[in-house]
């Protein structure tokens, strides 16, 4: 099996195999589908845009804090490598936003900072089990986009969105996380990160079903 | 006129400026549901799983409160949340016995995502922090004191109403009151104002899950 450009091994294979049944609803959700075949709606566009520039907002704060606990430098240096591209993509909403002129300084929805909050909370379970949501985050992301590349068309509005997050460097990204995990549980996964791990990829489902269908608070 | 006969105090501009949202707090169906006495079995399942899940993290949220507050009067006035917390838990675990509520169901994501965000406000600063502390608080205290006098003391439901609406809760929330204002003499900031907003939003979100359900 392979993940992210790179081989499961351990941990983050184990993780992936408790979480199968989702990993299936990932992959064929209708809004990865929809933007796969470029025939997401507008608004859900325009939601997606607003929703996930605060996502990376408050992904950004998750990361630092990880870089934080991470046990030693290499590991940190992993980490902090994945704080330069969010940059890119938050620069990369502000732009896409500002050209459809929508409001990305508005208040996100309730699953949007429900689920960012998430991660910033797991920080408080210790290394392994913030690392674990840091895997299943990327992992969702990637697999959902990459299952969509090869159909995507390149004309389409949502390819730079759907290449950044299947791209080679995403998924090198990816396959570097999955290895701070099997070095983090080599005995592997715990209860813990069992359900933190299932929690994110749940979370990022609900996520999805947000912006596909509206929500409000 | 302030609580103490002066201007507005902060923690009144917090409730103040969350005003539009309280008629939803207080007109909440499952509020209402609770004070008639017709809230239906597996609402209230729901709600003893949803309410152990979050009281369990709330426990978290107030002991990190103690460890970033500023001052001694500040740790102290929290930290007497802690034991009505414990005693909050066990009255949801009776109330779990009682009812045949399996507690080691996965808790829903307005659960989660509620909890997670108070959890995650204690990298943000004290008086944000403390501002939705006092939000959770003032949120539940208006919303069960409001039926208290009409709710059947029969119910399975009195001791969550007769708990959080008491006169020992509203002891604490008018401690937490004072910290509020101390921690920002000249008026909430917008981080304040918006993690008070945000709380109210949460606990309309996470009633709002008990009463109808949902699932992820």
């Amino acid at each position: 099996m392979t993940q992210g450009g790179g081989r499961a091994v351990g941990s983050a294979r184990a993780l992936l195999a408790q979480s199968a049944p989702l990993w299936q609803r990932l992959t064929a959700h209708p809004f990865v589908l929809r933007a796969g075949d470029g025939t997401l709606a507008t608004e859900a566009f325009g939601r997606w845009l607003v929703e996930d520039y605060w996502f990376v907002v408050g992904f950004r704060r998750f990361l630092a804090g990880l870089v934080g606990l991470a046990p030693d430098a290499l590991s940190a240096d992993v980490l902090a490598a994945g704080l330069a591209p969010l940059q890119a993509e938050l620069d990369l909403f502000r732009r896409e936003a500002a050209g459809r002129r929508l409001d990305i300084a508005g208040e996100p929805a309730p699953t949007t900072l429900g689920y960012t909050s998430y991660l910033q909370a797991s920080l408080a379970d210790g290394w392994p089990v913030a690392v674990a949501v840091l895997y299943g985050a990327e992992k969702a992301y990637y697999d959902a986009w990459a299952a969509v590349r090869a159909v995507a068309r390149r004309a389409s509005p949502y390819w730079p969105f759907i290449d950044n997050w299947s791209s080679d460097a995403f998924a090198g990204w990816v396959a570097a996380v999955a290895r701070l995990l099997d070095a983090a549980a080599p005995a592997g996964p715990t209860a813990a990160m069992c359900t933190a791990f299932d929690r994110v990829v749940r979370f990022e489902l609900r996520f999805w079903d947000a912006v596909h269908n509206g929500e409000t608070w | 006129m302030g609580q103490h006969g002066g201007a507005v105090s902060t923690a009144e501009q917090l409730v103040l400026h969350s005003a539009p949202l309280w008629p939803r707090v207080l007109g909440h169906p499952l509020v209402n549901a609770v004070a008639a006495g017709n809230l239906d079995p597996g609402a209230f399942d729901r709600w003893i799983l949803a309410e152990h899940a979050f009281s369990t993290e709330y426990r978290r949220f107030i002991a990190g409160m103690v460890t970033i507050a500023p001052t001694g009067w500040d740790a102290e006035v929290i930290a007497a949340g802690l034991a009505p917390n414990k005693c909050d838990i066990d009255m949801v675990n009776r109330a779990a016995l009682r009812h045949g509520t399996d507690l080691d169901i996965e808790p829903g994501p307005s659960t989660i995502g509620f909890a997670g965000y108070l959890q995650s406000l204690l990298q943000r600063g004290y008086d944000v922090a403390l501002a939705a502390l006092y939000s959770t608080q003032q949120v539940y205290f208006d919303a069960w004191g409001s039926i208290r006098d009409r709710t059947n003391w029969s119910t399975p439901y009195w001791p969550f109403v007769d708990t959080w609406s008491s006169a020992i809760f509203g002891d604490w929330i008018g401690g937490l009151c004072q910290l509020v204002d101390a921690a920002a003499p000249g008026g909430p900031t917008a981080p304040m104002c918006l993690s008070f907003d945000r709380v109210v939003r949460f606990e309309l979100q996470f009633w709002s899950a008990i009463y109808v359900g949902e699932t992820w």
